[in-house]
């Protein structure tokens, strides 16, 4: 592998800033259609079924694209990935904005919009880390992974707003805007990347046996599927959570603001926690940080269901800290995967990582609600409890498993 | 004349792919096509989901058999593409895993030396049936199976 540069090399702290303004501006359309969804489901008359059909086909945008995209970063430069993936995106937006008048045309672009975020999310990652060794590597991948939460909030925000002010199509011509600007960004200022020396063949894309018989990256994808498979539940559930505990509320201490407010506050943590969480793992080691934070998170999960009934005060502290916890590992199992993974073949690494974690994304919910109707519905304290507990299980039963892998190691 | 099976994975197309196009891409192709049938996949389950958000029992009885249908539908299309992406992503990797030589370690660079030689009786059902090769690089042959 060889690194070559047009542009005159940054400073870790330029190129992480960099990086992670570019994934900011990248991602403001990635919650334009489900910030808008009411609008549009009252304009062209969508059934539930349809709003949510146009809302999945983004993921299959991205699962579709995250393997590929990602992949080709270890025979390409990664900034060629993530240029292109930006124009996906902004395609996407601008067909979304001028031309979507239906299911058909709104999911099309959708996919288009899926695909753009998974061919910028990993490969921007992959782009950071291929400049960067080391503790610096670790930090700047923490920071990456908050920008992507940061990136959430500001998209949801000026989707809501720009959309309340000037109409949905506006709120999609942002989308369109932010892609070209993350394009414009990287290509101005990022040094290229690794590009593959000549006389090493590429591998097969697609061909991830090598991300695979790496033995310490799969525990970073398995510990990262578990991660999102938590977090994912949790955050999709969180808001009818707290709707729930609000009608609990006796009506002289009702809760002192809205479900989705209380929601958004506890979502403002993420970012921060992530970082600390990669931090704490920089400081007393990568793997008992994890462990620590994924059990607590677990255990956590298991019990705070249980609580609606408790004063919503109590309910959404126990909320922050659950999340505080849940994204305490974060960072540390991504930049444990990008340090893991031999660089030849990082960007397989990376889409066998993402692909898992997106996997357990996107099953997560989906559980959450299946437990929650088969427990006793959404009035029901012990199916909370249950449904919290089902997206929570698996963090609890982290040391057992650490224990099980290491006496299989230890025996072989 | 195509004698063995006919789906993709199996080692006509192997022992097609190798003589057409070389191993290396053949294995590329299956890779890629099996991955867009994992995405037919995720948008049959997407359709599926969508159906059965919107479900009900009280809605008219043609529209409860639209979405019945739907759902079945992309049920069984969902199934059959993920066991399709599951039959050619193992043929796949199973052709990729014997195709090392093991005299100079090259990787995938092979020609063809016979045609599919019948499998063995007590063979487990393996994801394509033996496949005479010869190394490019060295001349060594053995048999992928």
């Amino acid at each position: 592998m060889t690194s070559s540069s047009h542009h005159p090399p940054l400073a870790p702290v330029a190129l992480t800033v960099l990086t992670c303004v570019a994934e900011i501006f990248s991602m403001t359309g990635f919650a334009a259609y489900t910030t808008l969804l009411p609008v549009l489901q009252r304009e062209w008359g969508l059934s539930n079924s349809e709003a949510g059909l146009i809302g999945g086909v983004y993921y299959a945008g991205y699962i579709a694209a995250t393997p590929v995209l990602t992949g080709l970063t270890d025979r390409v430069d990664s900034r060629r990935i993530y240029l292109g993936a930006c124009l996906l995106s902004a395609l996407g937006a601008a067909g979304f904005a001028l031309l979507a008048e239906g299911v058909a045309s709104a999911a099309a672009f959708q996919f288009l919009i899926g695909a753009g975020l998974g061919g910028s999310y990993m490969p921007g990652l992959k782009m950071l880390a291929d400049q960067l060794e080391g503790a610096v590597q670790s930090r700047a991948v923490g920071f990456y992974t908050a920008s992507f939460g940061v990136g959430s909030t500001v998209s949801i925000f000026a989707c809501g707003w720009i959309g309340a002010a000037f109409g949905w199509q506006w709120a999609f011509a942002w989308g369109v805007a932010g892609p070209v600007v993350a394009a414009a960004l990287v290509t101005v200022f990022m040094p290229r990347g690794r590009a593959r020396a000549g006389g090493h063949p590429a591998p097969a894309l697609l061909d991830f046996r090598p991300a695979l018989k790496n033995r310490r990256t799969l525990l970073y994808v398995l510990g990262y599927s578990v991660h999102n498979y938590e977090l994912f539940g949790q955050r999709s559930w969180m808001v009818a959570f707290l709707a729930y505990c609000a009608t609990l509320q006796p009506p002289e201490a009702p809760m002192l603001a809205s479900a989705a407010t209380l929601a958004a506050i506890v979502n403002a943590l993420g970012p921060v926690m992530s970082v600390s969480g990669n931090e704490l793992a920089l400081r007393f080691g990568r793997t008992r940080v994890i462990f620590v934070f994924m059990t607590a998170s677990g255990l956590t999960a298991c019990g705070i269901g249980y609580t609606a009934a408790l004063p919503w005060a109590i309910v959404f502290l126990l909320m922050c800290v659950h999340y505080g916890l849940m994204l305490g590992d974060s960072a540390a199992l991504t930049s444990g995967a990008v340090a893991s993974a031999r660089p030849e073949e990082r960007g397989a690494t990376m889409a066998v990582y993402s692909f898992a974690g997106f996997s357990a994304a996107f099953l997560a919910p989906l559980v959450f609600g299946v437990v929650l109707d088969l427990a006793g519905g959404n009035r029901s304290p012990t199916a909370w409890g249950l449904a919290f507990a089902s997206i929570g299980i698996f963090g609890a039963l982290a040391p057992l498993a650490r224990w099980l892998y290491l006496r299989r190691a230890r025996g072989a | 004349m195509h004698n063995g099976p006919t789906h993709i994975g199996t080692p006509v197309d192997l022992a097609e792919g190798i003589r057409r196009i070389g191993f290396r891409r053949w294995y590329e192709r299956q890779l890629i096509e099996s991955h867009l049938y994992l995405v037919s996949c995720f948008l049959s389950l997407v359709m599926v989901l969508a159906c059965l958000e919107g479900f009900s029992l009280r809605a008219p009885a043609w529209e409860v058999l639209l979405r019945l249908a739907a759902m079945v539908g992309g049920a069984a299309l969902g199934m059959g593409a993920l066991a399709r992406y599951k039959a050619m992503l193992d043929a796949a990797e199973y052709a990729a895993e014997r195709s090392v030589c093991g005299r100079c370690a090259a990787y995938g660079i092979l020609e063809l030396t016979a045609a599919p030689a019948p499998a063995a009786p007590d063979d487990a059902d393996p994801p394509i049936a033996p496949l005479g090769v010869r190394c490019r690089r060295c001349g060594h042959e053995w048999t992928i199976e």
